[in-house]
């Protein structure tokens, strides 16, 4: 039986993806603009920042194929079990109606 | 909030933890197929009903992942980018080569 975990140390927070999609910008922005090269400190602070981010979108991303991947295989198993169950419903009606359909045999 | 995404964690769990009764019942339907008793039983129709109910939800989480994964996809590119155009521009040698040679008059 799988146990929730006690605490979420690894899980991205809305902070840390703006701070990915600021250093995204940044990063073009320095690149296609020369003369604000010669001051880089910015750049460098929001580097800083998305160091932390890195094995954390690593965890979540191998998490959440991990999770996808468990509950299609469990769908897929409650499909199996659907089917087979109906399929015995069928059978077992179809049974009855032979059953009632069934000849009267005739007295010689 | 961490609260919430620890609930969420908490019903997924749950979801999960009924793979063993979605076990129990595709053994029992394998074995049993041709025989009618099966489906007079009380006990194995409750086990059916259960399981068969949380499929709504299972849908929404299946959905919920495929997206998020897509997501986190896109952000990991992002930063991967990021990174080597960061490393490109604050490294020494490759500023000096991707730099063009200064113009003489």
């Amino acid at each position: 039986v799988q146990q929730p975990p006690q605490d979420l140390p690894n899980y991205l927070t809305s902070q840390d993806e703006s701070n990915i999609i600021q250093f995204n910008n940044k990063v073009s922005y320095y690149e296609s603009t020369p003369y604000a090269q010669n001051d880089l400190n910015e750049l460098h602070n929001s580097y800083r920042q998305v160091i932390p981010t890195i094995p954390k979108i690593s965890y979540e991303l191998n998490n959440s194929i991990n999770k996808y991947d468990e509950f299609i295989d469990l769908n897929s198993k409650i499909d199996t079990v659907m089917r087979l169950y109906n399929k015995m419903l069928d059978d077992k009606i179809e049974k009855e109606n032979n059953l009632t359909r069934a000849p009267v045999p005739v007295p010689s | 909030t961490p609260e919430e995404l620890k609930l969420e964690v908490e019903k997924e769990t749950l979801i999960l933890n009924q793979s063993r009764k979605v076990e129990k019942l595709l053994t029992l339907l394998t074995q049993n197929q041709g025989q009618d008793d099966l489906l007079s039983s009380n006990e194995f129709q409750k086990l059916y009903q259960e399981t068969i109910i949380i499929k709504p939800e299972l849908g929404g989480l299946i959905e919920k992942y495929r997206i998020r994964r897509d997501e986190l996809l896109d952000l990991h590119g992002k930063l991967k980018d990021a990174s080597i155009k960061y490393e490109n521009l604050t490294d020494p040698l490759k500023r000096q080569y991707s730099q063009p040679p200064p113009t003489s008059f």
